[in-house]
């Protein structure tokens, strides 16, 4: 836990692009919210390899969004089957169903389906929130916080730093 | 480019070529090993495949040297193929179906020898068949196929015979007895001498006598012929007596005489020797053997119950985070399995069959057709051709039908034990068989028909055909016949059909064996008839002559009366 604070901290502070951070926590949301291991889950872990994107907060943001879509799968499968049900949808899906290869990617789904709309309606939003907030912490609070006392106090801290070199070891 | 990391993209398709191509290189390997573990956990015992190929375009599999190992006996194999080819649809693939448009399995052999024995991972699951208990065929049962024997009939009917015959010997003993001692008192020559020396002194007395000497006399003669009187008295009341009882001698006499008789029709009503349940003989030659094959139907009709019974909807549980799939209208409805057309070939002990089967799936209802099998061999070892056919409508859950036809025709027979066991051993030697048979299932009922014409039959029997008890009179009647029909019909529920054979045997059989019956019927009375006399002859004949005994008596006694009156006459004077 501390370890993860501290990580996190730690990135937020560096000289990581913001964009690269916020990006990863938007693909670890999508790649977490998925409960199955589909064509389009295995084409984002793609994008995260090719791309610029920073790993760390992309499995920070994985293992808390597979927490939280775990807890909330009855709400993503009734999601799903609402988008599923649309009538408007229907011919659509109804030409997707007769695909072989969207049959193949699983989009009939409710989870799948629910997880994947999700995803994309939050991607965006969450983007921009993500990238914002990061540039206002680098921006004010990390120059306030670099000026308390517990901040001096957790950088000197030799328990802190033994624990985050031990996990950096592991890790 | 700065946002993409070249290297990993670089890394990314070559670790994605060298896995396409290991994979291609491999996949038969690979196949082969998937296939070989399902299988044999599949069967319990060890599958072995020689080679497994891939082919991409079109999608397909040869799979060759497929060898089943028997895990009753792991020397054997229960199944051999030589190659089997599968061509799979890529499109229904991706949409999670297996679809085979093609499917040809060349040479499939049964029981053959393997060269090491199969390893057998599961114990044989005994599926618990039941092995019931052929049912009894009626008719003509061991009892009633032999003659019983004479002597223990005889012991057992409880006969009169001798206890009347005895009885009236004592009876006729005492009889004579008496007669004879009367016959003695008649001619007892002493007492007659006594009298008549007696009488002839009184009349010299009486003559030569004064009148005392002459009272003496008279007085003499009186107490003679007291004496007389009271032995005539006592003679007559004896003769009285002897003559009732010589009539109630006569009367037992004549009543006996029936006795014998009686005993008789007692013996031949204590065993059944009319031919009854003669009339299905062809029940009791087949009913055995078509039984036995019903056993087998019924344990074949147990493993696909039920395919053809079930009838409710399984309904999934969804699991957490797995979601459900939810399903559009499909433009081309596919079952989740189907093989489209499948040809095989197969090596059977009698003969090379080769078969065709189309539209193979549990889901007929999306294709609307139902799945046909058809298998046929010619040119086979023992008949001139045999072909069986297999239809299976599953596509209305209310009304899941089948229909299996079996038509044999040139089909020669040599050694067929038509009936086991003691009662009736029968072989048929040779023989030549036209079958044509239907099975229907419907509502888990059955109607089945075979008709079976047999031609050049020889029939033989282990029995002595010309003895005289039944089955031997069967077999000497069935041993005659040269050709006949079998009709055997099942209907009803599919697990308790009714049976009902019929066969012109029958009458073939009826019309020479009631000939025979008739003969062996007059012969085996005559024989009962004898051993009676030899028993019982000797106590009759006796009686008899007791009796020509007693009326001889009768008659010198009446003689003998006509002397004693005579000879009273006498002293009258």
């Amino acid at each position: 836990m501390i370890d993860t604070f501290v990580k996190v901290f730690r990135l937020l502070s560096s000289d990581v692009e913001p964009y690269q951070l916020s990006l990863g926590i938007c693909l670890g949301l999508v790649v977490g919210m998925s409960p199955l291991l589909t064509v389009q889950t295995l084409s984002v872990i793609l994008l995260i390899i090719i791309l610029r994107v920073n790993f760390s907060m992309f499995m920070l943001s994985f293992g808390l969004i597979s927490l939280i879509a775990y807890l909330a799968d009855p709400l993503i499968v009734m999601v799903g089957q609402q988008v599923l049900a649309t009538e408007s949808l229907n011919d659509v899906f109804t030409q997707m169903y007769n695909s072989g290869l969207w049959r193949f990617l699983n989009f009939n789904n409710t989870a799948a389906m629910g997880s994947l709309v999700i995803s994309i309606i939050s991607f965006l939003p969450l983007y921009f929130i993500c990238l914002i907030l990061i540039k206002k912490y680098r921006d004010v609070i990390e120059q306030h916080l670099k000026n308390t006392r517990l901040f001096h106090w957790a950088s000197q801290s030799k328990l802190l730093a033994k624990a985050a070199s031990i996990t950096d070891k592991v890790s | 480019m700065k946002d993409i990391r070249v290297k990993a993209l670089l890394a990314f398709v070559i670790s994605l070529s060298v896995i396409a191509v290991l994979s291609y290189l491999f996949a038969g390997t690979l196949l082969k090993w998937i296939l070989q573990s399902q299988l044999t956990a599949a069967n319990g015992a060890e599958v072995n495949i020689a080679e497994v190929k891939l082919g991409v375009s079109p999608l397909q599999l040869r799979i060759t040297g497929i060898e089943v190992t028997d895990k009753e006996t792991p020397k054997e194999n229960l199944v051999e193929i030589d190659s089997a080819q599968v061509e799979l649809s890529t499109g229904s693939l991706l949409k999670s179906k297996v679809i085979i448009r093609d499917l040809s399995i060349e040479n499939i052999r049964f029981s053959t020898q393997r060269a090491s024995a199969g390893k057998i991972v599961t114990e044989a699951d005994d599926e618990g068949v039941e092995q019931q208990p052929l049912e009894k065929s009626e008719g003509v049962t061991t009892a009633s196929l032999e003659l019983p024997d004479i002597d223990r009939l005889m012991d057992n009917a409880g006969l009169q015979t001798p206890a009347v015959f005895d009885a009236l010997d004592k009876k006729a003993d005492a009889v004579k007895q008496s007669w004879a001692e009367m016959e003695a008192y008649l001619d007892d020559k002493k007492k007659w001498d006594s009298y008549n020396s007696r009488y002839e002194k009184i009349k010299a007395d009486y003559k030569k006598g004064n009148t005392k000497a002459r009272l003496k006399a008279l007085k003499a003669l009186k107490k003679l012929n007291k004496e007389i009187k009271k032995d005539l008295k006592t003679f007559s009341v004896q003769r009285k007596n002897l003559k009732n009882v010589y009539n109630e001698l006569k009367a037992a006499y004549k009543k006996a005489k029936q006795t014998p008789d009686e005993d008789l029709n007692k013996i031949k009503n204590s065993y059944q020797l009319d031919g009854a349940g003669m009339e299905n003989i062809s029940r009791v030659l087949f009913g055995e053997n078509i039984t036995g094959y019903l056993v087998i139907a019924k344990k074949y009709y147990k493993k696909i119950q039920p395919y053809l019974e079930t009838e409710e909807t399984v309904i999934m549980q969804v699991e957490r985070q797995q979601g459900r799939y939810v399903h559009f209208k499909d433009f081309n409805p596919e079952p989740d399995f189907l093989v489209e057309k499948a040809r095989f070939s197969a090596m059977l002990p009698s003969g090379e069959f080769v078969g065709s089967a189309k539209d193979i799936t549990a889901d007929q209802h999306k294709q609307n057709k139902p799945s046909v099998v058809k298998l046929s061999g010619k040119n086979l070892k023992h008949s001139e051709a045999e072909d069986i056919s297999l239809t299976v409508d599953l596509r209305s859950k209310k009304e899941r039908k089948l229909n299996f036809t079996y038509d044999i025709s040139g089909r020669q027979i040599n050694d067929y034990k038509v009936a086991a066991g003691d009662t009736l051993p029968l072989m048929m030697n040779t023989a030549q068989l036209d079958l044509k048979s239907n099975i229907k299932y419907q509502n888990k009922r059955i109607n089945g028909i075979a008709e079976g014409k047999f031609t050049q039959v020889k029939f033989s029997s282990q029995r002595d055909t010309s003895g005289r008890n039944l089955a031997s009179m069967i077999a000497s009647s069935i041993e005659k016949v040269s050709d006949f029909n079998v009709d055997v019909r099942a209907t009803g529920k599919a697990l308790k059909p009714e049976l009902k054979i019929k066969s012109d045997i029958d009458n073939k059989v009826n019309k020479q064996l009631k000939h025979r019956f008739k003969q062996i019927k007059t012969e085996y009375e005559k024989e009962i008839k004898e051993k009676f006399k030899q028993r019982y002859g000797d106590k009759i004949k006796s009686i008899e002559d007791k009796m020509a005994s007693i009326d001889n008596y009768k008659l010198s006694l009446e003689s003998s009366q006509d002397a004693l009156k005579n000879k009273l006459s006498r002293y009258k004077k």
